[in-house]
């Protein structure tokens, strides 16, 4: 079973590859976590994109959450910002669409038009 | 909300969003009393009377985005369905106590679910500065406190996606132990 010992270790052996507190450079993924996107599956989601990153060893990406977003009826609703500031906003997302933006817009940089919340809510 | 984990995950978000600087989740399974017992403390902005009295209103919420606010009142009805107890008591100011509790042998009482899921969910919020989480099973202890990890971490983002899925699996380690006799 795992301690708090072996974090420190892990902190001690990946320091270098390590994101810092207060780090602004990189890709961060913002999903909303209102009671709607809850209970939509929004936290399924966020444990995904977490594995896949996790997976690809892609260490200037960053996972957090936001509160509701205002559309309740989209979510799970996730926001990936850009080191540029960029903004892009994919609704309904489920633990399947998690690969493929990961996949194609945050390692491909390519926007996926058909997840777009812009596009789906039209 | 399928499980208590769902229900945990909304009423910190409450928590954050009334930002406190310190929220205590305490949750207890006991056999013997045959109970399941969830307890959350905050110290965030709090509420009046009236806002505390509409708090459980599914047709009230605080909130701009939206002009429900569900999450209350589906725990109050969900424990109160499962021969369980619901009270809130709030000072403006000073923060909110949260006290659930629910008949742990009843057929609608939901289970546990993934707790470890759900506080990484809520350590991955932008405000959260101290957390500190109790499960008990049968006087059986988990204890997590945020801030020992953070004293551990030094100049390391919580937010590091090796650190986070590090503090996942400790969770659910630790919760998956003390609940290895849970029938």
């Amino acid at each position: 079973m795992k301690s708090l010992e072996d974090l420190k270790k892990l902190r001690d052996q990946s320091l270098k590859n390590m994101t810092m507190r207060y780090q602004t450079n990189g890709t961060r993924v913002q999903i909303g976590m209102g009671t709607c996107g809850i209970a939509a599956g929004a936290r399924p989601v966020m444990s995904k994109f977490l594995e896949e990153i996790s997976n690809r060893n892609l260490n200037n990406v960053t996972v957090t959450q936001v509160g509701c977003m205002g559309e309740c009826a989209f979510e799970p609703i996730v926001e990936i910002v850009e080191q540029n500031g960029n903004s892009t906003i994919y609704c309904l997302v489920s633990e399947k669409k998690v690969a493929e933006i990961v996949e194609e817009h945050i390692i491909g940089g390519k926007r996926l038009e058909r997840y777009l919340l812009s596009g789906v809510k039209r | 909300m399928d499980d208590l984990s769902l229900f945990l995950l909304d009423i910190v978000e409450n928590s954050l969003n009334a930002n406190a600087s310190m929220i205590i989740v305490i949750i207890n399974e006991d056999d013997l009393t045959n109970k399941i017992s969830i307890t959350v403390s905050d110290n965030g902005k709090g509420m009046d009377k009236e806002t505390l009295r509409k708090a459980i209103d599914p047709f009230f919420t605080t909130r701009t985005t939206r002009k429900v606010g569900l999450g209350l009142s589906l725990l109050k009805q969900t424990c109160e369905g499962c021969d369980g107890t619901f009270s809130i008591d709030s000072t403006l100011g000073v923060g909110t106590n949260l006290f659930v509790t629910f008949r742990k042998d009843h057929i609608d009482t939901p289970p546990i679910g993934q707790m470890s899921e759900s506080i990484i969910s809520i350590l991955l919020h932008p405000r959260i500065k101290g957390f500190r989480y109790k499960h008990i099973v049968n006087e059986i202890e988990f204890e997590f406190d945020l801030k020992e990890v953070l004293d551990i971490l030094g100049d390391v983002s919580l937010q590091d996606v090796e650190v986070i899925t590090f503090i996942k699996n400790y969770i659910k380690d630790n919760i998956d132990y003390i609940r290895g006799g849970v029938k």
